[in-house]
């Protein structure tokens, strides 16, 4: 009931405003003090923009201190010649154990209704991780995550950010390289937070279909692969350091499971697309790459090759139902090495990857055990690249990722074969 | 003498026959609604497949994502576990009007008595079936989680689990049939109150060290790599 007369509210709010060139959309409750900064900030950055158009703040409904009414307006001008108008929208409330920062399928499609509704020819969503929006989004950025979309270049815009060698590990092994090698696109943050996307992408959005029963809000968009299944054109801006993301509280498999499960469930959906695809190709990129301040610190990898150990001695069973007899045997021998030694193969995981995509496809097992009889090889491949790096240096990490994508690639085959005859004996 | 011996012999033959022969028509009509169940159930069984085909009934039920039969069953796909409902439902009717003929030819209470029974052999079958599903379900929730919580014992646990929900369920399924009912209440409750001691004593006294070593290495453990890895 709540939601409705938000829904109704915000209607009204939009018929009010009228028309907008871009909406810029804010996925999650800022606090006051992220507010008020946030939003001098993205005032700054309209004046940068190429081309002077007409912007609609939306910020979440339930955020009470972001009525339009009480809200910093940059200059005296009447209402409609401001450069940065405000509109609320019902934002769903967040399922308790699932990622803070990560937005659900509900959020987009209220924010691509609006942008339909405001007739925007783009819309940008902005920092569901607060910090990044707060510290790192500098005027010159946003305007370089803006001008790709309102010029019409560009249907989708991810950003690109400047991380350490051992921050964003989920997406640097599993996320990027396999979002590149079934859809052929290079974007290395294929779940940005924030982007920019064209109004082809709202009539998606807004219909996405809430199908996954485990998460009443619906399972996460894909963004790039949405755009990558229609033949939209997609482009990466440099937006440079990004200030890791808070996992206070979460477990790792809760995690994996939220980030890894909707590809999963994506490639359900488009096996007839991706397995036409053969190879990637770089997509432009925008802005200067900013280096970082790479911290010297070398991981101790003991605890996670001893879970990895611990994995395999307890889990065998369960994995001999997702994985076959010859990785299986693999994994023993790995089991022996010691953690100076250790070391998995790029195209071994990249097998597992595949083996675990197609298991969640096939239900061999229930979902959420997937994930968690996932997490101790997740471990054992971070131990491996953590090795790695210890070894040859912090510089090699970009290198060892390419590498481990290039790995990805090559097995493809081994993908497409598994995932078209599941039943055939695979030694 | 003799003859008269002889005689009694003669009754209780006839006697004895003549039952046969009273039983054997119910028998008989036993096994024809029995078999006749059996082709029924396999007929219905097989409309009905062909209709949920048709109807792509296992796909809306994947999509509408209200249930996850494959989580929890053995069942390949709900048309499956559809058609196998409806043809042993069958073949239990044919088996009630078997006995019914049966108890009508030998003109006893048998029937009423069956009857009731196998309504609680059904509901005892149902109460194992979901037992094994809970188990094994809880046991896989258990080792996974134990293994990712670095428990060195997570098996150990996850197979304790898995016995003592199996353990549960046999002693509800004979107290549910009736059988040495008292024993079973006061055996379940020796063993589980047994095990419930035993783990406080384990735990109490004889692992308090292993416990506050196990805790303390974890203390010491965790943070370091939390500080420097960062997963997402």
């Amino acid at each position: 009931m709540a939601g409705l007369e938000a829904l109704q509210e915000s209607k009204a709010e939009s018929t009010e405003i009228g028309h907008a060139d871009l909406l810029m959309a804010i996925p999650v409750p800022l606090g006051s003090e992220a507010l008020a900064p946030t939003i001098a900030k993205l005032l700054r950055a309209c004046k940068l923009l190429s081309t002077p158009c007409r912007i609609v703040l939306a910020l979440p409904g339930e955020n009470s201190q972001a009525t339009p009414a009480e809200l910093p307006q940059a200059s005296p001008e009447p209402a409609s010649e401001r450069p940065l108008r405000y509109v609320n929208y019902p934002l769903p409330a967040a399922l308790p154990g699932t990622i803070p920062w990560l937005p659900n399928a509900a959020t987009y499609r209220e924010i691509a209704r609006l942008a339909t509704k405001l007739d925007a020819r783009a819309c940008t969503v902005l920092g569901t991780d607060s910090g990044f929006t707060r510290d790192s989004l500098t005027p010159d950025k946003l305007t370089l995550l803006v001008d790709p979309g309102i010029e019409g270049s560009f249907d989708l815009v991810l950003p690109l950010y400047t991380t350490q060698a051992f921050d964003d590990l989920v997406n640097k092994s599993i996320l990027y390289p396999l979002t590149r090698t079934l859809y052929g696109h290079r974007v290395q943050n294929p779940l940005g937070t924030e982007f920019q996307m064209s109004s082809k992408l709202f009539p998606v959005l807004s219909a996405y279909a809430l199908r996954d029963s485990s998460q009443q809000q619906g399972r996460l968009p894909w963004l790039a692969t949405i755009a990558a299944n229609r033949n939209l054109k997609i482009c990466q801006v440099q937006l440079g350091a990004r200030r890791p993301s808070s996992s206070d509280g979460i477990e790792l498999s809760d995690a994996l499971a939220q980030l890894t499960g909707p590809l999963f469930l994506d490639m359900e959906d488009n096996a007839a697309f991706w397995q036409r695809i053969r190879g990637s190709h770089d997509a432009p990129i925008f802005g200067a790459a900013s280096a970082s301040a790479e911290t010297t610190d070398t991981v101790d990898v003991r605890p996670m090759v001893e879970a990895f150990h611990l994995g395999e001695r307890n889990l065998r069973e369960i994995w001999s139902l997702i994985l076959p007899p010859v990785t299986l045997l693999e994994l023993k021998k790995l089991s022996r090495l010691s953690p100076d030694e250790f070391q998995m193969p790029d195209t071994l995981w990249a097998r597992i990857v595949y083996d675990f995509a197609l298991a969640h496809r096939l239900r061999n097992i229930n979902r959420t055990h997937l994930f968690g009889a996932l997490t101790p090889l997740y471990l054992g491949w971070v131990a491996s690249y953590a090795v790695e790096i210890n070894r040859s240096g912090i510089a090699a990490a970009q290198q060892r990722i390419e590498q481990l994508a290039r790995a990805y690639e090559s097995e493809k085959p081994y993908l497409l074969s598994r995932w078209r005859w599941p039943d055939r004996f695979h030694p | 003498m003799w003859e008269q011996v002889h005689q009694a012999l003669l009754e209780s033959l006839h006697r004895a026959v003549f039952k046969v022969a009273t039983l054997l028509p119910g028998v008989l009509a036993l096994i024809v609604a029995l078999l006749v169940s059996i082709f029924i159930g396999w007929l219905l069984a097989a409309l009905l497949r062909s209709i949920l085909h048709a109807l792509r009934f296992d796909a809306r039920v994947e999509k509408s994502g209200l249930v996850n039969i494959s989580d929890w069953s053995s069942a390949k796909t709900p048309t499956f576990l559809a058609t196998r409902i409806l043809f042993w439902m069958t073949v239990i009717a044919g088996l009630f009007v078997g006995i019914a003929a049966f108890d009508a030819s030998l003109s006893s209470g048998l029937s009423a008595y069956v009857v009731a029974y196998i309504s609680r052999i059904v509901a005892a079958v149902v109460v194992v079936v979901i037992g094994i599903v809970v188990a094994r379900f809880l046991s896989r929730s258990v080792l996974i989680n134990g293994v990712n919580m670095n428990l060195e014992h997570a098996r150990l646990l996850s197979l304790g689990a898995k016995w003592l929900v199996l353990v549960f369920t046999a002693a509800m399924v004979l107290d549910h049939l009736g059988i040495a009912r008292g024993i079973v209440d006061l055996g379940f409750g020796i063993l589980f109150g047994g095990i419930v001691l035993a783990l406080a004593l384990a735990v109490g006294l004889g692992s308090r060290d292993l416990v506050s070593r196990s805790l303390e290495r974890d203390r010491h453990k965790m943070p370091p790599e939390e500080e420097v890895v960062r997963h997402f």
